[in-house]
């Protein structure tokens, strides 16, 4: 099965600023995607580069298997939901559904109107007059409606309050499940991402930290507390993603492939939520450790 | 895309369909007394020809028709008003509201979306001006037959078919202006002082320069011959220009056969009859800069003679564009304000292809 979305030693460099370097990862088809990470880490970059808002500056990046914003057809296979989903604020909310049907070829008018229906928006007001929800669902709507195999959205809830948050998510949920259609979906906080996604990235300082299978990713991952031990002594397949010491204990967050069998160990399961912060805080430690040395060579 | 790009654009677009009706309306019906009066005018002109006797005719307009006449002038600021408000926030809005993220990930791309968006704000642009032209150009042709001076400052730029060109090009610059600088309210104030510079520069510096002027040699001819000062300077003899109808004329210079100029000096030195201040009599009026002056009274017999006198070694230059050159460089600058449009209009695509964002 083709990747939606394959990257290899992407980047994406402004100045002598890289908000997204060494980019490696295959997305498989059919996941709803969570891209995580805090604001600033290069989230927009990577969703701009797969839509084609962006050329890259080093590396490669396929979606679907084409090149992304290639042609009209490459175009009409991704969906996309810009951050603080932007619509013509002088149009109306008819007028939008309109221009989905002008501009693709695949629109389906149907299932736009349903949805506008389901949502109980005048058709008649303008776009510039819409709640921030209602905005986010109509920019939704369109880009559900235009059928697309990859639907691409950029923190689609930051801007909503926890009601919208949760409608959006459910609709969004809804057509995912309707058209079995692959999602990538970013925001800083993983609590949105919890509910929905199959599948994580996280990205954080402009580079991806870890990526995989939801599922998987917390099961290969482990809290474990004990006596305080060196943490260098650990079996070659486990590694230390975050560490913690008093005096008589250690409390290590590791990665392993396996099962642990050491009994000194009590071993706990980790929310996501503590996986993701764990990355996030390892990053932000390598970063100060690399600034130290050389300073001002990272941006 | 087409679609768009036209429902994008309809508030504009019938706010133009407005003005050029209200327009339309004045001119058709205040036409008719413009016609009639200039009729009146010309023959009476025709009348006084080869009569010196004739009283000078003049003529009247009401306030309205001079308001109307205003609207010709209009036709220097529509092009600039056209770059500001159509050219300048058609990129630059999209950019200010994100909504390039919407229509680039539509399956148009955006060299089509490009392609539409400047087919049909541009077309508009330059029919638009085109119409109000015609307009101008119908309303004020009694008016400008009078005149016999189709070459005036008012006049080459806002008749026939360089506005359009005008149009074509201010619309290019605020469509460039706003794809580089991405916010609408400083694209706006680029193109209105780009817009400024290229059309004072092409007025005034190139358009003189394109054809090099033709040069007429006439006789010193008393009956035209002023005499005065400019700006305060050496009273010295200044020739009317000649009665050449709807020529464009550079310059008049009293000179002799090697081409040195008559001096003050030199007019003191033959016609010592002349009232030259300070030198006894008294002078002139006081001359606004430019401006020739007949002298009235006892002493025209003076400068009779002094206009003969130095008629045996001065002559009078006429460096003018003929008439017949109207045209071509009606075309000719049209023509060379669309080339620039057109280089634009190339580069925004470049652009957009290769560099945006």
């Amino acid at each position: 099965m083709t990747a939606v979305l394959d990257a290899s030693g992407l980047g994406k460099r402004y100045g002598h600023r890289w908000a997204l370097r060494d980019c490696t990862l295959q997305v498989p088809a059919g996941r709803v995607v969570g891209l995580v990470g805090p604001n600033g880490a290069g989230k927009t970059t990577l969703l701009h580069l797969a839509v084609g808002l962006l050329q890259p500056s080093a590396g490669e990046i396929g979606v679907l298997g084409g090149k992304p914003a290639d042609s009209p057809a490459q175009l009409g296979r991704v969906g996309f939901v810009a951050q603080d989903t932007p619509v013509y604020g002088s149009l109306s909310v008819a007028d939008h559904l309109r221009l989905g049907g002008w501009l693709n070829p695949r629109f389906d008018a149907a299932v736009a109107e349903r949805r506008i229906d389901q949502l109980g928006l005048d058709r008649k007001q303008r776009a510039g007059k819409l709640s921030g929800g209602q905005r986010a669902q109509l920019a939704l709507t369109l880009a559900i409606a235009k059928r697309p195999e990859l639907l691409v959205l950029d923190e689609p809830v930051a801007s909503l309050d926890p009601l919208a948050r949760h409608e959006f998510l459910q609709h969004l949920m809804e057509a995912v499940a309707d058209d079995g259609v692959s999602v990538v979906l970013s925001s800083h906080l993983v609590a949105d991402l919890e509910r929905v996604c199959d599948y994580l990235i996280v990205l954080t300082r402009s580079r991806v930290q870890v990526s995989g299978d939801v599922e998987e990713l917390l099961a290969c991952h482990h809290r474990l507390t004990g006596a305080r031990k060196d943490p260098a002594r650990l079996p070659a397949d486990q590694e230390i993603i975050e560490a913690s010491h008093t005096d008589r204990q250690s409390t290590l967050l590791v990665r392993s492939s396996g099962p642990i069998l050491d009994p000194a160990w009590t071993v706990d399961q980790i929310g996501l939520e503590d996986l993701v912060l764990a990355y996030m805080r390892r990053a932000g430690e390598a970063d100060r450790a690399t600034r130290k040395s050389h300073l001002g060579s990272v941006g | 895309m087409i679609r768009l790009s036209w429902r994008q654009f309809q508030a504009q677009a019938a706010v133009a369909c407005a003005l050029l009706l209200a327009v339309l309306i004045l001119f058709a019906t205040t036409r008719g007394n413009i016609d009639h009066l200039y009729t009146v005018f010309a023959n009476a002109n025709a009348a006084c020809v080869n009569n010196p006797s004739c009283p000078g005719v003049g003529i009247e307009l009401s306030k309205l028709d001079q308001l109307l006449e205003l609207i010709g002038t209009a036709l220097v600021v529509v092009p600039a008003l056209i770059g500001v408000f159509w050219g300048a926030p058609l990129i630059a809005r999209e950019f200010e509201n994100g909504t390039h993220r919407l229509a680039w990930t539509q399956s148009v791309t955006r060299t089509r979306w490009l392609a539409c968006k400047l087919a049909v704000v541009g077309l508009a642009s330059v029919a638009a001006t085109g119409l109000l032209s015609l307009l101008v150009t119908w309303w004020s042709s009694p008016i400008d037959r009078a005149h016999q001076n189709r070459f005036g400052s008012g006049m080459f730029g806002e008749r026939n078919i360089t506005p359009l060109g005008y149009a074509a090009f201010g619309f290019a610059l605020g469509v460039v202006a706003g794809l580089l600088i991405r916010r609408t309210l400083p694209a706006m104030a680029a193109t209105v002082v780009g817009f400024l510079a290229v059309r004072m520069t092409a007025t005034y510096v190139v358009r003189p320069n394109i054809f090099s002027p033709r040069h007429a040699t006439l006789a010193l001819d008393a009956n035209t011959m002023g005499f005065g000062s400019t700006n305060g300077g050496p009273a010295t003899l200044m020739p009317n220009p000649p009665n050449l109808p709807n020529a464009w004329v550079y310059s008049t210079h009293v000179v002799d056969s090697a081409g040195h100029g008559l001096t003050s000096a030199t007019v003191a030195r033959t016609c010592p009859t002349l009232p030259f201040p300070g030198g006894g009599g008294q002078g002139g009026p006081p001359l606004g800069p430019g401006s020739h002056v007949r002298v009235a009274g006892g002493i025209q017999t003076a400068l009779q003679d002094c206009v003969t006198k130095l008629a045996t070694t001065y002559h009078e230059v006429v460096t003018y564009q003929p008439a017949n050159r109207y045209w071509t460089l009606q075309w000719g600058e049209t023509a060379v304000y669309f080339a620039a449009a057109l280089a634009i209009v190339g580069f925004c695509f470049w652009w957009i292809r290769r560099r945006a964002k």
